[in-house]
């Protein structure tokens, strides 16, 4: 099965509110998002990073070019339900994102949507909260919730649309510490039951779990890869505004100062094996 | 309270779950039920339906177990509107002719006369404000925003057919009671990063007319965030596939039981007893 | 013993007191800013920290407890707070959404205006306090509409540092900006601190942000405060911390973790710049 879950080809996109000499939203992009995949999505603000994943979902239609999901053309209407069950997101704003004043309906709202049996409703709102752990605030209105349980339960309404990408668009930004954690930890265990994440995101710390970084400016993809290498191009993405993960500046910063230590480290845990490892051996070991 | 959280306070009435028989029936008996009683006691002046009126309130808030105290102090604001149609009362009512057909003068200043009857007809009129206050109270006591969209929602659905988005309009009216409080919330954070910088909103501050020009450099902002809000909760349902009520499902089924046809019943026959007793002033 | 500019005594808080809707933001809390210094409030969202804030220029007044202003009683009713607002100016969190006029010098102006200076006094902290928030003066006649969320929270920032005060009161400073607009704003107000040589109260959830900057540190949670004292003293209660769910410094962490390991490293540096030395010298 070839066909990748999201195909964009030669994507521009212009704001109609955009007036004349502004630059477009996206510039030409091109990508393909296969399926169980975990993409981050990084750049500065105005990179055209949320433009370009509300085309993923048929929020946004391209000015030229074109995006396939599931090999369905999101310009075609008849398509647009399908595509929004198979690509679900989560916005930033937890307060901005529901409709109902009660939990289990607002999970609920997605499916509805889609015509399912009652029975069907119910056996998805049941697992959709179980999933993210709100089962028993299930009564409850979503408006007393804690900032990371909103959160929660929007994933669990993106959830119950049982799709097969999850786009997070910058879901973790307003979350303290605690929020953030619980967030990722569902998002992760969702990842390794196969569903394919697009994370985008301003924290640097969360682009390490992904499986491929892709780095956006000025409406284009600046660069692409495996986070270990797309997080060690300190250079370009300070130039962007960006920073590195703080495990990539320590070891990068050590290893100016002592050659042998490794360069382009990128968790604290690596870092700390790596500073033990050459503790170790540097006790002993005598410069020439 | 500062003079900033009176806009808290401005959620749909105040809910109070007590668990009474009344509580238990359908949303849609518990909505239609109390605006039967609100609109036959609206439609008939007489003067004895407005007390009437007032026992049947008391009687069902009794029923909700709703704290008398919390529903009287519900008539505190209408104290100034009392004052209002008195006047207006005094000032409108043919009074020579009442004196004609025989009702007794009660004051007198110079050209000006005051029939008995039209204070008889001011204290109909207040009588029957009072009762659909209570009324009012009392559904808000009995029913909360998610019982009241259901109501609605539901009482819409069988229009759908003809061409009625009833979804639309319950989905409408959902997001609008919820965002008055929100609106508040956003629009007390405005006055007091404005107070922060010097703006004056205390309350005893001017009249009403200076006080309410003050609030104007609020409403630019106020608007755009409610915009704002819009525009994101519209992308957000979009996409969760909503396309419209047509070929939606819903996860709560509302389902009349025979209580609640009895409840109907007994609501119907209090609503024609209102309209049809005593008619004429 | 050098006075407080601002001091809260046993301090407690109930939005909507009386009614079924009430919840306690703050019980019982101690806290002073003395002169020229930074004092980082840190707590999860809902532990009071903009309660608490909103104490310090009158928005809200005590229920139990005394918040001292400059020596003022705020529970006393007679209090002038516009003459406190003057001295102890707040910046909410995201606050450029709260802007009202059309053009960035009008905006700017809202404050000193109300504070009924003269119109050239007026013209000038406008342009000086724009300059302190990293505003061109081709910014005063820009329509505030059409600026990014960025250059609208500088407006919002200049239209506080207009006021001239003497203590700056930060809700979530840097919330919501990309890593660049994040370092520009503090340093932007880092240099406005150095230079002025005001105090500064500085609110956030974010331990890393909080950790190069302040003085001192008060840890805020369920309303009371949990942990108070020097940034470093602080900072090394990692436990305590730990058990509110907030993280000290990722740096920190990892000294944590090699201490414990058997490195002779001291888990103080709460910085990238100051775990380097450290770390090499241990690794030397």
């Amino acid at each position: 099965m070839n066909e990748p879950l999201i195909r964009v080809r030669d994507l521009h996109f212009s704001y109609p509110s955009g007036g004349e000499g502004t630059r477009p939203a996206l510039d030409g992009v091109d990508l393909e998002i296969r399926s169980g995949e975990f993409v981050a999505l990084i750049g500065p603000n105005g990179s055209g990073k949320t433009t370009l994943a509300r085309h993923f979902n048929a929020l946004l239609l391209p000015t030229s070019g074109d995006v396939w999901v599931l090999g369905m053309n999101t310009r075609n209407p008849a398509f647009r339900q399908e595509i929004r069950r198979a690509v679900a997101m989560v916005f930033q704003d937890p307060d901005r994102q529901f409709v109902a004043t009660v939990v289990e309906e607002e999970v609920a709202f997605g499916p509805e949507n889609l015509g399912l049996p009652e029975e069907e409703l119910r056996r998805r709102v049941d697992w959709a909260l179980e999933a993210v752990g709100l089962s028993a605030l299930r009564h409850r209105s979503p408006q007393h919730l804690s900032g990371g349980q909103k959160q929660r339960l929007a994933l669990a309404g993106a959830l119950a649309m049982q799709p097969r990408c999850l786009v997070l668009d910058e879901a973790t930004a307003m979350l303290d510490p605690a929020g953030r954690r619980a967030v990722l930890e569902i998002v992760r265990e969702l990842h390794r039951q196969g569903m394919a994440i697009i994370a985008i995101t301003q924290n640097m710390e969360e682009v390490v779990p992904a499986e491929r970084a892709i780095v956006m400016a000025e409406g284009r993809i600046v660069l692409q890869g495996p986070p270990r290498q797309v997080l060690l191009q300190g250079e370009m993405l300070h130039r962007l505004g960006l920073d590195l993960p703080l495990p990539a500046r320590l070891s990068q910063a050590l290893h100016a100062r002592l050659p042998d230590f490794p360069d382009g480290l990128l968790t604290p845990a690596e870092v700390v094996a790596a500073i033990r490892e050459y503790a170790r051996g540097g006790r002993g070991w005598s410069r020439p | 309270m500062s003079d900033f959280e009176v806009l808290r306070t401005l959620s749909f009435g105040q809910y109070l779950p007590t668990g009474s028989i009344l509580h238990r029936l359908d949303p849609r008996v518990r909505l239609t039920g109390v605006v039967l009683l609100a609109l036959a006691l609206m439609v008939n002046p007489g003067p004895a339906v407005g007390l009437l009126g007032i026992v049947l309130a008391l009687g069902l808030l009794l029923l909700a177990r709703v704290p008398l105290g919390h529903a009287l102090r519900s008539l505190r604001p209408l104290l100034p509107l009392f004052a209002i149609v008195l006047a207006l009362q005094m000032l409108f009512y043919p009074h020579r002719a009442a004196l004609a057909a025989g009702s007794p003068l009660v004051w007198q200043w110079g050209p000006i006369v005051v029939s008995a009857a039209s204070l008889v007809g001011a204290l109909a009129m207040m009588l029957r404000m009072v009762a659909i206050v209570l009324l009012l109270t009392l559904l808000t006591g009995i029913a909360d925003t998610t019982d009241l969209v259901h109501a609605v929602e539901g009482m819409l659905r069988p229009f759908q057919r003809l061409g009625l988005p009833a979804h639309e309009l319950a989905l409408v009216l959902a997001i609008t009671m919820r965002f008055i409080p929100l609106l508040g919330r956003e629009l007390e954070r405005l006055m007091k990063a404005q107070a922060a910088r010097g703006a004056d909103f205390g309350r005893g501050r001017g009249n009403f007319l200076s006080r309410a020009r003050r609030m104007l450099p609020l409403l630019i902002p106020l608007f755009l965030a409610a915009l704002r809000r819009a525009e994101e909760l519209a992308l957000a349902i979009e996409a969760r596939g909503y396309a419209g009520g047509r070929g939606r499902t819903c996860l709560v089924r509302l389902r009349m039981r025979p209580a609640d046809f009895l409840a109907l019943g007994i609501a119907l026959a209090l609503a024609a007893l209102l309209v049809f007793l005593d008619r004429g002033g | 013993m050098e006075q407080a500019l601002i001091e809260v005594h046993d301090l407690h808080y109930t939005y909507m007191r009386g009614t079924p809707l009430e919840t306690t933001a703050l019980c019982g809390v101690d806290f002073s800013v003395f002169a020229g210094e930074i004092v980082g409030v840190i707590g999860p969202t809902g532990s009071g920290k903009s309660t608490l804030l909103q104490h310090l220029n009158g928005l809200l007044r005590p229920q139990r407890g005394t918040v001292r202003v400059f020596g003022q009683d705020l529970s006393n009713p007679r209090v002038d707070l516009r003459a406190i607002r003057r001295r102890v100016a707040l910046l909410f969190q995201n606050p450029e959404d709260q802007l009202f006029e059309r053009y960035v010098a009008d905006d700017v102006a809202f404050g000193p205006l109300n504070l009924g200076l003269p119109l050239e006094e007026v013209r000038a902290r406008v342009r000086r306090a724009m300059e302190a928030a990293g505003l061109p003066p081709s910014f005063e006649n820009r329509l505030t509409w059409a600026l990014s969320a960025g250059e609208r929270r500088r407006v919002a920032l200049a239209g506080v540092l207009a006021l001239e005060p003497e203590v700056l009161v930060l809700d979530e400073p840097l919330a919501g900006l990309d890593p660049r607009g994040r370092r520009e704003l503090a340093a932007l107000l880092r240099g406005w601190q150095r230079q002025e040589r005001r105090a500064v109260v500085w609110a956030s959830h974010s331990m890393e942000e909080i950790a190069g900057l302040a003085d001192r540190v008060y840890v805020l949670a369920e309303g009371r405060v949990v942990l108070e004292g020097p940034t470093r003293q602080v900072f090394a209660q990692g436990e305590v911390l730990a058990r509110w769910g907030l993280e000290v410094p990722a740096v920190t962490q990892m000294l944590v973790e090699l201490a414990r390991a058997g490195l002779p490293v001291r888990p103080t540096a709460l910085t990238l710049e100051e775990a380097l030395p450290l770390l090499e010298e241990v690794l030397r």
